[in-house]
This record gives C-alpha cells, structure tokens and sequence, in this order.
C-alpha cells in the first residue's frame, strides 16, 4: 500500500497527457481542463487510511515467514506459530498465483491477447504480493501468490523488529506494518483486490474471458477464510457487535472503492462507459416476457430500452439507507444524508448509455471522500443491537431487496450478520429465525443459481424476505 | 445501386406538400385522397415514395375478384398464375393478421409500455403491420382508411402500390407481360422475381430499412415485440405458405414437364447476401444519424448481451475474433454468405469471415461501437456485397449446371455448420439446407440409396419435431393448394400468434451448437 503513492503519481501522469487529447465535449475546453485538473488532484490525494507513508519497503517473500520456530508450525490445529501452515494448506490465497497457470487463465489471456497471466502486470498485481509492492521485481516472492505481506504490509522493514514484541501501532505505522487489528484496516486490504483499487480492477473484458465476477462482502469472506489466528481472541473486548461492525465496515469500504474505481474510469483515458459498472441482470437477462423483466423495468421506471441499471452490488448500504447504518451504530444522522443522495444521483447519472464522465467523476469522488470519513466513525462508534435490527429490517422491507440477484444476495448477507451477532456467546437464541434464514440460503444458493442461470424468482424471494422480516417484528414486540 | 437506392435517390427531395397534390383522376371510390402523414420513428428520413402519377394503394378487393381461385380464366394464364392468391394468404398466410396483431395482447401491452397508440399512423408501427408505407396515400375517409389499413401486409405491400399498373396488368395481361421491366417497374410494380429485389422487400421488414423507413428500435424490443433475427428468405416462404410456383414447377409452353430449375437455391444465396448488406446499411444509417440513434441496441446481435452465465457453456469455447465482453453487430448468416462467395469466385471468398469480423472493430474502441468507424468499414462491406450480388445475379442454376451447384451448396452448408454458431446463423444454414435439398429432390437431382433415404426421412421428421431451429415445417403447403378457411376467431388467432412468440424464446434458450453441428453431419453423411 505504502507504494501506492507511486502508482496514484503515474495515474496522474497519464491524467495529466490524456486531459489535452480530451475532445469532443461539450464542456468548454477551459473548464474541462479544471475539472479535469481537479478529478486529478483529488485522485493523487486518495490516500488510505492503511497505507504508511514510509521510505522504500521491499517485500521479503512467504519464504522468510516460515520458519518452524516462527509461523511455519506443523500442528495448524493450535495456531498460534503455525500461520504459514495454515494459510499454504487451507487458504485459497496461497494458490492464487497457480490459478494463472490453470485452462481458464489459459484461455483468458488468449482471448485478451494479453501475455501469459503469470507475466502479465493486470494479473499479477493481485494474484501476487505485487498489490503489496508494485515496483518489486522479484519474481520468486511473486511466485507465493497473495502472501503474509499482500496483507501485512512489505516486511523488508519490520521483519527484523516485529518477533522482538508486539509493535505498538505508532511503531507499525512508522515501519510499514498495516494494522490488521483495526477492522478497518482489514476490510480495506481485502477492497484493494477484491473490488478494485488503482491499477488493479476486473473490467469487464476480464469478465467476457472468464474472469470470475467480483462480488465482495466482508461478513461472508471473513467468515469463509480459513483463520490463522485464534477467532475468539481476535474477538476479545470488541462488543458482541463484532460481525455487524465487520458487515457495516464491509458495505462502506466496498462502496469507496467502487466509487475510487469509478471515479478513476471516469476521469481517465479508460474505455468508457465500463460495462461491469451495471448491473450483470440489466443485459444478461433472459428475453422470455414472462421472465419478469419488462415487470421490473416498468415498475421501476418505466421503460425506454435506453437506458441500463447501474450496479446493484457494491452500493447496497450507501445508496438510500446511509442514514439508517449511522444510526444503527449510534452515529449522528441527518434527515437527509448527503452520502445517500451522492450515491442515488449517481445511480441516475450511470443510467444513459453514454453517462458525463466529468460530472459521475466528481461526484464519485465526492461520496468516496465521504465514506472515508464515515468507515473511520464506524471503527470507533458503539451500536446497540435494537438500531440494528431496525436497519436489517429495513433492509429486508425496501421495495428493491429482490429487485435482482444482487440484491437478495447483500440482503441475506445483511441478515446472516444479524444471525451471526446474535449467535455469538451471551446473545439471544432464535431457532425460527435461523430456520428462515436456512431457507433464505437455500433458496438463493442451490435454488436460484443466478447470477448465472436466468432463473432468478423475486416474488419467491419477497416472500422469504417477508417471512424473515415477520419472525423479526414479532421479536421487537416481544422485546 | 439497387432500384430501392436509385428510387429513393430520385424521390428524396419530394415533400409532402407535393405528394399531397394527388391527382385526382386517380381519385378511389372512397372520395378524396390525402397524403396521411405517416411516418418512421425518423420522420427527417422519410422518403416519398411518388410514381410518375401518384400511385396509391387501395386494398385487396381489387386483386381478390382474379386471385380467389373462382374466375374463368384460359389454360396458359393457369400455368402462370395460381389464381388462388388471395386465398392463400386470407386463410394461411400470417402477414394478413399483421395489423391485428397491433391490437392483440401483445400490441396492446407495447402500446401502453412505450405510451403510444399502435395503431396511428404516426407511431409507425404500420410501416410493417400494414401496407402504409413510405407516404404513399391513403384514403381520407378514417372508416376506409381503416379497411384498407386492417387487411395487413397485403398484395400491394410486396407487389407495390396498384392504381397505376392494375388496370395494364389484367386488361392487356399479353402486353403488360412482354412489356419491358423499366417499364413496369416505373409504373410502381414490385419486380418480386428478381431474386435481389424479393430479398430487399422482405428484409425491408424482417430486418428493417431505413429506405424503407421501416426501423425497428431496442425501445421496441425491450416492450415486448418479438425477435426479428434469423431470416433466411426460402425456409421464411414456404412457411408463409407461398402463393406462387417456380419455373421448375410450371409446364413448359408445348406441354412438356418442366426442366431442372435451381431458382430457390438461387434466391437464398442472393438473399443472404442481400441480408448482410441491408443490415449493414441499416446500421451506418444510424451511426450517421448521430446520438439520437447510435447507439442503436437493435442493431446488434441480441446474445452479445442476452445470454445466460452459466459454465460451463459452449460460449466459452468458441474463438472470438474481437476484445471479448463487447457487443456485436447483427450482419446476418456469415457462412452462407461464404458460401456464395465461393460459388461465384468472388475476390475476397476465401476471407468473407476476416472481412465481416472487420464490423466488430468498431467495439474496440469504442464499447458501443464508433460510429465513424461503422460508417467506414460498412460502405466497404456494401459494395462488396453489391458486387457479389451482380455475380450471383448472373450465374446460371439451371439444368444440369444448377444441379451441380446446388450440391455443392449442400455439401458446403454441412462443412460450414462444423464451426460452433450461434441460433440465428444455425437456423438460416438448416433452413438454407431444407430447401436446397427439396429443391433437389424435386429436379430428381439426387439420388440416394433406400436406407440412406429412409435415414434422412426419418431423422427429418425426428427434427422436425424437436429441434429449435426448424420453422414449423407442418406450414409447409403445395403451391397454388387453397388452404381451407381456419375459422379461427380474432382472440384465438391472437392467442397462437402470442404462443409461437413465447416458443421463440424458449427456443432461442434450449439451443446447442454442438447438437446441431451433430445434426448437419449426420444429414451431410446421409446425402453425400
């Protein structure tokens, strides 16, 4: 992260050559070029609140970790010393450089006419620690895939200091150590790749070659990595809230980064408009009439055949209910939030087929600088469970909860969270919320296998989301 | 140029103002004529269409009096004509239910999805649904106006506008029939023999034209109406069913059975060339027009984007020949377009697939394709295909000659559908194979073995009832036969009309390549 700085400085760079070979606009060329100019600053000052700002860190490779006294452990059951061993078996990670050998990366970058995957810059910046350390040319610490220092930090610095004590975070700060004890910190590490960050993103030509498309959410991924650390420490004096905090720190993190990512396609030479911006079900939906689909687009907005949805994913939580999640954690809310709104106009700006780069831009990066801001609160406030119950709820009632797959998807990952939180030790057991929530899953995951298959049911999700939201409202009576 | 290109370029600079100036000696029984403004979803495009003196339509009641099978007519004019025409087409033949179909379900709902009245003139939507096209008059009276309107696609609608050439064609049938084809044609008479000019008035529809001002739009297409894609011309006619025989099924003048005739072959290699020319047109018209209308979406082909995501799926696995993910245009049947150039040793046959892959530059650079760009690789693609039409124009597929290209044709058809394609391409190669291989059988030009022939048949019948890309062979009818009167009430004709629609999606969604290239070998084998 800490080389990010050199990478945002090319990106500005090529800002800088592209904003003269920028024509056909309407905008006159004067304010163009301030708009432009502006985007381009604020893309340069798109600093993360992970990165460090420290001298030159090389990365050290997995290799320097594993030691048998170290993290290279062989008894992966107790843990603690045995996180080489556990990640190089059981995390999906330690293959991610091998997956580039595998036929569909074969056939990906043939059909890109890009060069081998596992020489190729686009894939190795996250199928690699080069996401860590861009610059770093060794190619036998690229061969370990997404490695200790993809998420730690590149150790050339620390590797000396950090088994001599626990690092104060001033300490880690100063060394280029990211503070993975912060969830914050974490949910950001995960965004860089798993949503995009500079130079690193899953455009849709990526898709179209077999790419896997991205759809991250922090509860879910955090709950399927294999830990190498002990889960019930990890969990020590934070609330019971822990899941939901994760969750709410998920939903912002991944929305920043879309919008950066956004921003960054808007305001640069990048092929635009950028498909995987919409939603997948906008185009890749089935033409029978009884699909549902003229339904939706007439219910929603009527219909024009012009105009296509913008993603359904990313902005789950932050377009319409920011309001809600800050006061769910105990945060200050105003009527209207500004966020909401930011993230709404921009649902109506990407509509059109040929969405105003400049204007989606600045907004984009408007309501990323927002988000940042509020992640930080989110890390530091308190909540209590009823506020979050109350925004779940909400979320389960919105009109829209199963307008797509999407969206059904975020909303049962919203209500597992609940489920988790309230699971954990000292929370309240609740079978026939857990049995609806079983049934939510089913129906989404062996069901209706889309977004692959057409064959997504929104009345049958309705009615396992009212259902759900039913056993809830009984419960807050009963409270 | 084509005689669509060369009439418009005449008629273009007549406006309405002076199309309305009717003469009145042409004046229907009905009354007065007005020039109705009837126009394209692109009014600034219409072209006029005005023949030397105001040609008008006026409805099938003048053609039904011969065309009903009930005349007296001499032996020799029995030969030519069917005389059963109208009868076919008011009792089989779909395009008469067109204008209902505007008020059906289906109409009706588009109507309220897209805020508009189906039915008006204006809307445009009777550019195709009915015989009003291009500005030609129509009856001032709005009761008459609707008659003329509620007969569909009817004669006038493929043979042309009739007060100038009805009374010619059957008072002085002998002279009208030697007269010379400049002749007729200027008169407003529809050369529909003509092998190129039959393709254009069928895809002026079927794909769309902006000659025409025949323009389907995504706008349309997302409110319900149904895909046009996948037209190849002699599949499409015999489920029309046709009213019309070919010269291989028309005695010979000194009573003699006829000859071998290829005319069918023929008039599929022309029209898929024609096809993919009109289609290509019909996009640089839009890419021309600027950013009203490019993005076009109905210009491009519809499971670029309109497929499902599941793998693994044969859509993984082809070779795509541009940036992947970006969307295409729709050009019609590559392979049978191949095919026809290599027939007729055209410069460039080897490499019909590198130069119609050259349409899909245009989404390199840009996601929805650069408009300039279209512009620029689509005129070369036009007169290629022009040239390639001349050519095709002049072969010979007759007699023995004929017999031999057309096996070529059958072969080559086979060998084409090895390569993965998608349902549209697939439906025009089985459809193009179906009907080169009748037309064989019907000149005795091919022989095959009892088993083989039994083979064929039933693996026919077999995919006739199963496959998606057959086009419901059961409407398949002798020529000139009078297919009795259905008797079908409005409401149920609507709800079979709306029933084949809904098969066309599903069909679309259970196609597999690799079934149907199995399929193509097998018939391959079978006849070879």
């Amino acid at each position: 992260m800490m080389n990010n700085s050199v990478n945002i400085t090319n990106d500005s760079k090529q800002l800088a050559s592209r904003r003269d070979a920028a024509t056909c606009s309407r905008v006159s060329p004067r304010r163009e070029w301030l708009t432009r100019a502006v985007i381009a600053i604020t893309l340069i000052s798109i600093a993360h609140a992970k990165v460090p700002p420290a001298a030159a860190q090389r990365l050290v490779g997995v290799g320097s970790c594993t030691s048998v006294g170290c993290h290279g452990g062989t008894r992966p059951e107790s843990i603690v010393g045995s996180e080489y061993s556990i990640w190089v078996s059981q995390d999906p990670h330690a293959r991610a450089y091998s997956a580039l050998f595998d036929e569909r990366s074969v056939r990906m970058v043939r059909q890109l006419g890009f060069q081998p995957a596992h020489l190729e810059h686009r894939c190795l910046v996250c199928h690699s620690m080069k996401h860590a350390a861009p610059a770093d040319q060794n190619f036998d610490v690229i061969s370990d895939g997404v490695g200790c220092e993809s998420c730690h930090g590149p150790a050339s610095q620390w590797i000396g200091e950090h088994y001599q004590g626990k690092l104060a975070p001033q300490a880690k700060e100063r060394l280029g150590m990211w503070d993975t004890d912060q969830l914050l910190v974490r949910a950001q590490v995960c965004v860089e790749c798993h949503v995009g960050g500079p130079d690193r993103e899953v455009n849709h030509d990526l898709i179209a070659a077999g790419h896997p498309r991205l759809q991250f959410e922090m509860g879910a991924y955090f709950a399927a990595l294999p830990k190498h650390w002990i889960d019930a420490k990890d969990r020590e004096g934070r609330e019971a809230a822990f899941d939901a905090r994760l969750w709410a720190l998920g939903q912002v993190s991944t929305s920043q980064a879309a919008l950066e990512q956004l921003a960054r396609r808007a305001a640069s030479g990048h092929i635009w408009p950028e498909f995987s911006e919409w939603s997948c079900s906008a185009c890749h939906h089935d033409l029978r009439d009884d699909a549902g689909v003229q339904k939706s687009l007439a219910d929603r907005e009527g219909l024009s055949g012009r105009v296509i949805e913008w993603d359904t994913w990313n902005h789950f939580v932050t377009r319409g209910r920011t309001g809600e999640l800050r006061r769910a954690f105990g945060l200050k809310a105003a009527a209207s939030d500004p966020i909401d709104a930011d993230v709404e106009s921009l649902a109506s700006r990407m509509r059109p087929m040929n969405p105003d780069r400049q204007q989606v831009a600045a907004i984009a990066l408007r309501a990323a600088r927002a988000l940042e801001t509020l992640a930080t609160e989110l890390e530091q406030s308190g909540n209590t469970q009823s506020n979050l119950d109350t925004l779940i709820l909400s979320l389960l009632r919105a009109k829209t909860s199963a307008a797509d797959w999407s969206t059904a998807a975020q909303t049962y990952n919203a209500l597992a969270t609940l489920q988790e939180t309230r699971l954990r030790p000292g929370a309240r057991r609740d079978d026939r919320l857990t049995n609806a929530v079983q049934r939510l899953y089913d129906e989404l995951a062996a069901k209706q296998r889309t977004p692959k298959s057409y064959v997504f049911d929104a009345e049958q999700m309705t009615s396992h989301f009212q259902q759900v939201g039913r056993h809830l409202t009984t419960n807050e009576d009963a409270r | 140029m084509t005689w669509i290109a060369k009439f418009t370029c005449a008629c273009l600079c007549v406006g309405f103002a002076m199309a309305a100036a009717a003469d009145s000696a042409l004046a229907q029984p009905a009354g007065g004529i007005s020039q109705v403004a009837v126009s394209s979803p692109h009014q600034d495009v219409l072209a006029i269409r005005s023949s030397p003196a105001m040609n008008h339509y006026q409805g099938n009641r003048f053609c039904s009096g011969c065309h009903s099978g009930e005349g007296n007519f001499l032996p020799d004019v029995r030969d030519r004509v069917c005389l059963t025409e109208y009868k076919t087409w008011l009792n089989a033949d779909r395009h008469s239910h067109a204008y209902a179909s505007l008020s059906a379900t289906r109409g009706k709902r588009m109507g309220e999805l897209l805020g508009k009245d189906v039915l008006a003139p204006a809307t445009g939507c009777i550019q195709c649904h009915s015989i009003a096209v291009r500005g030609a008059a129509l009856p001032n009276d709005r009761q008459e106006r609707e008659t003329l309107l509620a007969d569909g696609v009817s004669c006038e609608a493929c043979h042309g506008p009739s007060t100038t050439w009805i009374d010619p064609h059957y008072k002085d049938a002998e002279s009208w029939r030697n007269q010379k084809l400049e002749d007729k044609t200027a008169a407003g008479w529809i050369n529909v023999s003509s092998p190129v000019t039959r393709a254009e008035v069928c895809n002026s529809c079927h794909l769309g034209s902006e000659e025409f001002g025949r323009l389907i739009t995504h706008e349309m297409y997302a409110a319900g109406h149904p895909p046009l894609s996948g037209f190849e011309i002699e599949s499409f006619v015999d489920k029309m069913p046709r009213h019309w025989r070919y010269s291989n099924e028309q005695p010979a003048p000194d009573g003699r059975p006829a000859s071998a005739s290829f005319d069918r072959t023929r008039n599929v290699l022309v029209a898929s060339v024609v096809s993919v020319r009109m289609a290509v047109e019909l996009a640089m018209a839009d890419a021309r027009a600027g950013a009203n209308r490019w993005p076009e979406l109905a210009r491009l082909d519809c499971f670029a984007c309109h497929h499902e995501l599941v793998e693994p799926a044969w859509r993984q696995a082809r070779q795509v020949s541009a940036t992947p993910g970006r969307p295409q245009l729709c050009v019609g049947c590559v392979p049978l377009v191949a095919i026809a150039a290599e027939l007729a040793n055209v410069p460039g046959a080897e490499n019909v697939d590198a130069a119609t892959a050259k349409m899909n530059r245009p989404f390199d650079t840009d996601v929805f394709g650069d408009p300039a760009m279209i512009v620029e690789q689509g005129a070369a693609v036009v007169s290629w295909c022009e040239a390639l039409e001349r050519q095709l124009e002049s072969m010979n597929f007759q007699g023995e000659q004929g017999g031999d290209v057309a096996r070529t044709v059958l072969r080559k058809l086979a060998e084409r559908s090895e390569a993965r394609c998608d349902y549209d391409t697939a439906r025009q190669l089985y459809g193009a194979w179906s009907v080169v291989y009748t037309e064989l059988v019907a000149n005795h030009a091919i022989q095959l073995s009892h088993t083989d022939q039994a083979a064929l048949d039933k693996e026919l019948a077999r995919v006739s009832r199963s496959d998606p890309f057959v086009l419901e062979r059961q409407r398949i009818k002798p020529p000139c036969e009078v297919p009795p009167d259905s008797n079908q009430t409005p409401a149920a004709r609507g709800e079979q009309l709306e029933k084949s629609v809904q098969n066309a999606f599903t069909t679309r969604r259970k196609y597999d390549p690799d079934i149907f290239a199995d399929l193509m070998a097998k018939l391959a084998e079978l006849t070879d």
